[in-house]
């Protein structure tokens, strides 16, 4: 993915300024700033996020312009995008909503739907594998009762099920305890493959050091300051940001 | 009887939450008075899980106007699932429900041709009445129900796929300490127009809640009124409207009325007229959901949610599920 020029405001507000950046694919990138530097406006903005207004510039995806994509091309297209506080939908089963995420991306593929079957077989192989109790988990409303953590663990499981190839993580360690922090970062450091790219936003250079990072983006003010290698934390580590 | 009328045949299994126990015995009386032509098809299914001694089904036909009565007789400590089916009955109805204490009556009608029912349901202890529409009549459909409450009563309207103008006309009476829960749900299609009325009559000592939901692509007007009176003292009444608006040209009147008369009420209103949650929806659409999809799913996940409290919630909803894609 590349991303030039780009300017964005929310609310009349510029909050990326003439950003410059490459997502290389087979790489985990961090991207890391300080709170209100444009982090969650990036994911937005690649997302497609409605209350992103893109005032000027491109992102170029696979050979495509993404801001010419509705939010749903984008994601059939690939782009996932684990926001820091998801959703939470009373009345919507896991199974429903799972069901029907994977058959829109089936249809697209041209393939028949998932027999129910099938489909209820490997939900519940998901959720043992990302510790829910697969039975509650099927049944359960979307994120309905969930802490913090279950609902991040639960982005993580759509992220096995729907197979993404450009994932942005939104502060996916907040809220998690050490043991489930762990997990996740050897979920992420197995999903990256040569045709697939992680962006992980965290404030928390310890869960960056767990993951297999190549490529660490600083952002402040709306613009990259500076990109590097996993050398960059200790940077961060010991005197902030205030140094970029 | 006719393999028409034998209730094993419509039995809808779904509406079971557990097998059918082997001793049962059906014994009904069918009256039908012809003097022209059959001019409904209608089914009618009894459903028990305990030893039901005796049901009675009363069908009645006077002579200048369509009328119907069902009578199902009382039977203590006996809970009961009714579920009547009304098909394609034509012209105009009138029935008469008496409900037993502790019965459930689901009243399915998705009717084609008929353009105008009028319905009461005379309730006795702790009565759920769940009615559910799903017309295609391209006809101004008017339905107008009575209710009169002695004790219990919780209804359930639920009104799907509309496909034309649809008007109702609900009224409650409530008896002294009666307690009503009323709760609706209507999804309106475009260019639909949809008429509600509701008007809930306290008596002394009388308690009504009252839920409307709608998610309106056409047009929706809605009226509640509770009133109290002069002497319906110590009375209790609460209304929760919310309408969620799913297209731009979509109109959306609501009225919440509460008419009192006294100063010994404890009374309280809500009514709002919103869109879905942004964020959430914006959260399907990057999962692949478009719009159409998003406003599917989130409109069944308000009808589940909204039958989520209800008694026999799990039955109810495969059978609303399957009523909404027939």
């Amino acid at each position: 993915m590349k991303i030039e020029n780009l300017t964005v405001s929310k609310s009349n507000k510029i909050i990326l300024n003439n950003i410059n950046v490459s997502f290389e694919s087979g790489v985990i990138h961090a991207l890391m700033g300080p709170n209100g530097s444009g982090k969650t406006t990036l994911s937005y903005t690649i997302a497609g996020h409605p209350d992103c207004k893109v005032n000027s510039g491109s992102i170029i995806y696979n050979d495509k312009f993404l801001l010419n994509m509705e939010v749903h091309e984008r994601s059939i297209h690939g782009i996932f995008l684990a926001p820091q506080y998801p959703s939470v939908i009373e009345g919507l089963s896991h199974a429903a909503f799972l069901k029907e995420a994977i058959n829109i991306r089936r249809n697209y593929q041209n393939l028949e739907p998932l027999d129910e079957f099938e489909f209820l077989n490997l939900l519940k192989q998901k959720a043992n594998e990302f510790k829910f109790d697969s039975k509650e988990y099927i049944r359960n409303s979307l994120n309905s009762g969930y802490s913090g953590g279950e609902k991040k663990r639960n982005e993580i499981l759509q992220i096995s099920l729907l197979k993404p190839k450009f994932v942005i993580l939104d502060e996916i360690d907040s809220g998690l305890d050490i043991e489930s922090i762990k997990d996740i970062a050897q979920f992420i450091n197995n999903y990256i493959k040569p045709d697939v790219t992680i962006i992980v936003i965290s404030h928390n250079p310890d869960f960056i050091k767990l993951l297999q990072v190549q490529k660490v983006h600083i952002i402040k003010n709306g613009k990259i300051v500076k990109t590097g290698d996993k050398e960059l934390i200790k940077q961060i580590e010991n005197s902030g940001f205030g140094g970029f | 009887m006719s393999d028409k009328f034998n209730p094993l045949h419509y039995l809808d299994k779904r509406l079971l939450e557990e097998p059918i126990q082997e001793k049962r015995v059906f014994d009904w009386k069918t009256h039908l008075l012809k003097r022209k032509k059959e001019f409904f098809d209608f089914k009618f299914i009894v459903i028990n899980h305990n030893n039901i001694l005796h049901n009675e089904l009363l069908i009645q036909i006077q002579s200048n106007e369509q009328r119907t009565q069902f009578k199902i007789p009382e039977q203590p400590n006996v809970k009961n699932i009714f579920l009547l089916k009304i098909h394609d009955a034509e012209k105009e109805l009138k029935e008469f429900f008496y409900l037993p204490n502790n019965s459930i009556i689901v009243h399915e009608d998705i009717s084609i041709q008929k353009s105008k029912q009028d319905l009461n349901v005379i309730c006795n202890k702790e009565n759920e009445y769940y009615y559910l529409t799903n017309h295609l009549s391209p006809q101004l459909f008017f339905n107008k129900i009575e209710f009169k409450v002695a004790d219990k009563l919780k209804c359930f309207f639920i009104t799907l796929n509309n496909n034309q103008k649809h008007k109702n006309q609900i009224t409650h009476y409530l008896n002294p300490h009666s307690v009503l829960v009323h709760k609706n749900f209507s999804d309106i299609q475009k260019e639909q127009l949809q008429d509600d009325s509701i008007e809930v009559i306290h008596s002394k000592y009388s308690n009504s809640d009252i839920f409307y939901e709608s998610l309106n692509r056409g047009k929706i007007s809605t009226q509640i009124n509770s009133i109290i009176n002069r002497t319906s003292i110590k009375c209790s009444t609460k209304q929760s409207i919310k309408h969620i608006v799913l297209d731009k040209f979509a109109i959306t009147n609501s009225k919440p009325n509460l008419i009192i008369e006294n100063n010994n009420v404890d009374a309280s209103h809500g009514n709002s007229i919103g869109y879905f949650n942004s964020e959430d929806i914006f959260y399907l659409s990057q999962r692949g959901f478009t719009k159409e999809q998003i406003y599917s799913v989130l409109s069944d996940s308000k009808l589940i949610e909204f039958i989520s409290n209800t008694s026999i919630n799990k039955q109810l909803y495969f059978y609303i599920k399957g009523l909404k894609h027939k």
